[in-house]
């Protein structure tokens, strides 16, 4: 689904991810987790074509194509979805305006006609029954004096309603009550089939609990420092970051 | 501009469709003596108002009753309609349309409005030769409404590419009695590029709890300069809506004088700018509360494309002794361009205690958040920046969501409401 050979992405001439790799493969759900700054939103944002990384060297290879010559809006057509660590709130755009348009330039992107306001509605509403999202926030100006959960909860609504292909969740269980992060992780498990892949950058392995990912990554200066299953994220959380830096070593 | 085409036409529809001949006063100084005749004796004073437009009237009566001018004046719920050169079209007293008669010689934009007119004529007289001579020309219009309508009066100044270089001035008079309401358009409309220069001045009285809901719309052609000056009085519990949307001419001034003169009147205004290419806008509005317990709210919001500037300064000034004042004001910008230029401040001067005054503004680019956000979702930029666009559009949208003018502006604006 998703290969990153040798990727380095620099900001402003500051290196970020240094020879980066990473192989997820179609149906899997990989967890990245690491210290504050390691650069997880960082390869997150350049996934999505963000242009303020540039990205220097290596190649980023999605579903057998180059992603890097594709523009973000292309990215998202193509089945890409990026749930943001810190979501804008949008004042005046209705969210269901949004998440409509969104739907319409994607299926019209793919050459399937557009979705018409009473089908779109009967998809909206059932994804925010999945979640256990009021309906009322679908009225709502987009992530406009929605709580931090809200916003989360909402992304995870987008999320249902474009059916990605790939599924790059950045902290989304950042902030979030008990209940917000079960709904999230019950919005993940109906999404989760074999034809579909996530990518989930977390601190906490709470969520991996509920999610049960196929295999843990370890990120740390911009490079990926130890893969293992799922424990790994409990081994984490017991000896904390520091047991890594001794401890490099592919297990 | 695709939008610019659909206003046009909605315009031509209007009148063409609507338009009835219909008997009309063409005895002019007849209708001058019974003008003059009825005013001392209306009920409502002109002393309530601070202009004083009567003795204005009879003086700028006075001094264009040799001139080619055309003037409807309500008296009493009657509509008296006199016209030398310009035509005046009545549409079941609803929408009145002036053409300079300059404007169609030889015009295609326009000809078919004449043949129409001209069809059912008996009613407009064309003074062609005679308005070619003319290079300043005083127009104007005077409304004395002392009952409600229960339509929208519609008021449409078609400017035109058939004009020669001239500088034109039209003054208007609005005058409502106690607790007459009316909703007034004002159009100001043109098609291709001319060079002229306009002064527009209203006047407008508000007696005791009169309602005017008041939309203008400006889009005139390129090369046209245009001045405007708008005073209001507002007498106690007298309200009165405002919109606003200005998309044209290449240059143009406008202040905006109002005064809150009576307890519990109320200002509100809400205004649209949106400036590409060259033009540029400048809008000075002052509030002036007067009165204990007024209340006024202004939006503004101004859109810059190209090279193009403007300006909004709005100024809310409190009197002393005017207590329990509620205002706002809020302003923004929004940079389209590199090249454009945007100027919103929005000021208070307050001489009282016990007010309440709210005021915003801010200046910039469309949130590159917000754009990088659509875009990862697969909306594309122009789509994104359309949707951001709205989204500030919605603030001044008018609040009459059944309005001609809300429906022009979404649209022209592509709104897409789920
Ligand atoms: N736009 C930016 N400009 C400058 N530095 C940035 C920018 N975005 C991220 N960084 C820096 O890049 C590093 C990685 O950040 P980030 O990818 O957000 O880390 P993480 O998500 O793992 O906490 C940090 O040192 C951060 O300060
Ligand atoms: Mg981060």
């Amino acid at each position: 689904m998703l290969t990153l050979h040798n990727v380095s992405v620099n900001i402003d001439d500051t290196p970020i991810l240094n020879e980066f790799n990473l192989e997820v493969p179609q149906g899997e759900v990989h967890a990245i987790m690491g210290p504050n700054g390691s650069g997880k939103s960082t390869l997150s944002r350049v996934l999505m074509g963000d242009e303020c990384y540039q990205v220097t060297q290596g190649a980023i290879m999605y579903q057998g194509e180059d992603l890097m010559a594709l523009s973000p809006e292309a990215r998202a057509h193509q089945g890409l979805f990026l749930g943001f660590q810190y979501p804008v709130a949008i004042p005046g755009v209705n969210n269901m305006t949004f998440l409509k348009t969104a739907l319409n330039a994607k299926r019209k992107a793919l050459g399937q006609s557009e979705c018409d306001a009473m089908s779109f509605m009967q998809l909206a509403e059932s994804a925010a029954q999945t979640i256990g999202m009021d309906l009322a926030f679908l009225k709502r100006d987009f992530n406009t004096d929605f709580s931090g959960g809200e916003k989360k909860r909402n992304e995870i609504l987008q999320m249902l309603v474009l059916e990605p292909k790939l599924v790059i969740l950045d902290e989304i269980d950042s902030g979030l009550d008990i209940d917000a992060l079960q709904a999230v992780a019950l919005g993940i498990n109906a999404l989760r089939d074999a034809g579909r892949s996530f990518i989930l950058i977390t601190h906490y392995p709470r969520l991996l609990e509920l999610v049960q990912p196929d295999r843990v990554h370890v990120m740390m200066s911009g490079q990926i420092v130890m893969s293992g299953d799922y424990t790994l994220a409990n081994t984490l959380e017991e000896k904390g970051y520091g047991w890594l830096a001794s401890n490099t070593v592919e297990s | 501009m695709v939008g610019w085409l659909q206003i046009q036409l909605s315009l031509k529809m209007n009148v063409m469709d609507k338009v009835l001949p219909q008997q009309m006063e063409s005895n002019w100084p007849e209708w001058f003596e019974h003008l003059k005749a009825s005013w001392p004796s209306q009920a409502y004073s002109s002393e309530s108002t601070q202009l004083n437009i009567q003795p204005e009237c009879e003086a700028w009566l006075a001094e264009h009753q040799s001139d080619e001018i055309y003037r409807i004046v309500w008296i009493n719920g009657v509509l008296n309609v006199s016209c030398s050169s310009w035509p005046v079209l009545n549409e079941l007293d609803q929408v009145i349309t002036t053409l300079p008669s300059y404007c169609m010689r030889s015009n295609e934009q326009t000809a078919w409005l004449k043949a129409y007119l001209e069809e059912r004529s008996g009613w407009v007289q064309w003074l062609p030769n005679r308005a070619e001579s003319l290079l300043n020309i005083s127009d104007g219009i005077c409304i004395d409404l002392l009952r409600p309508l229960d339509r929208p009066l519609h008021l449409i100044h078609w400017v035109d590419e058939s004009i020669p270089s001239n500088h034109m001035t039209l003054q208007h008079m609005i005058r409502l009695g106690e607790g007459v309401s009316l909703d007034l358009c004002q159009w100001s409309v043109g098609s291709n590029p001319v060079s002229a220069e306009f002064n527009v001045d209203s006047h407008i009285c508000l007696a005791e709890k009169a309602h005017l809901n008041i939309s203008t719309i400006q889009q005139l052609p390129e090369g046209v300069t245009l001045r405007g000056l708008e005073t209001m009085c507002l007498d106690a519990h007298a309200q009165c809506q405002a919109t606003y949307w200005g998309m044209g001419a290449s240059c143009f001034e406008q202040h905006t004088d109002i005064r809150l003169r009576g307890l519990h009147s109320h200002y509100a205004l809400r205004e649209l700018i949106d400036l590409n290419g060259t033009q540029c806008q400048h809008h000075h509005v002052h509030v002036h509360h007067q009165a204990e317990s007024t209340d006024s709210q202004q939006t503004f919001c101004v859109l810059g494309q190209d090279r193009s500037k403007g300006q909004v300064l709005s100024r809310v000034i409190v009197d002393e002794g005017a207590f329990n004042i509620d205002s706002k004001q809020s302003a923004r910008g929004m940079l389209l361009s590199p090249g454009a230029q945007i100027e919103v401040s929005p000021e208070l001067e307050i001489y009282a205690d016990a007010v309440q005054c709210q005021h915003g503004a801010s200046v910039g680019a469309l949130d590159a958040d917000a754009l990088r956000y659509l875009t990862a979702r697969g909306i594309s930029l122009d789509q994104a920046q359309q949707l951001l666009i709205q989204a500030l559009i919605r603030n001044v949208l008018p609040d009459q969501p059944n309005s001609k003018m809300h429906a022009l502006m979404m649209k022209y604006y592509e709104f897409d409401e789920v």
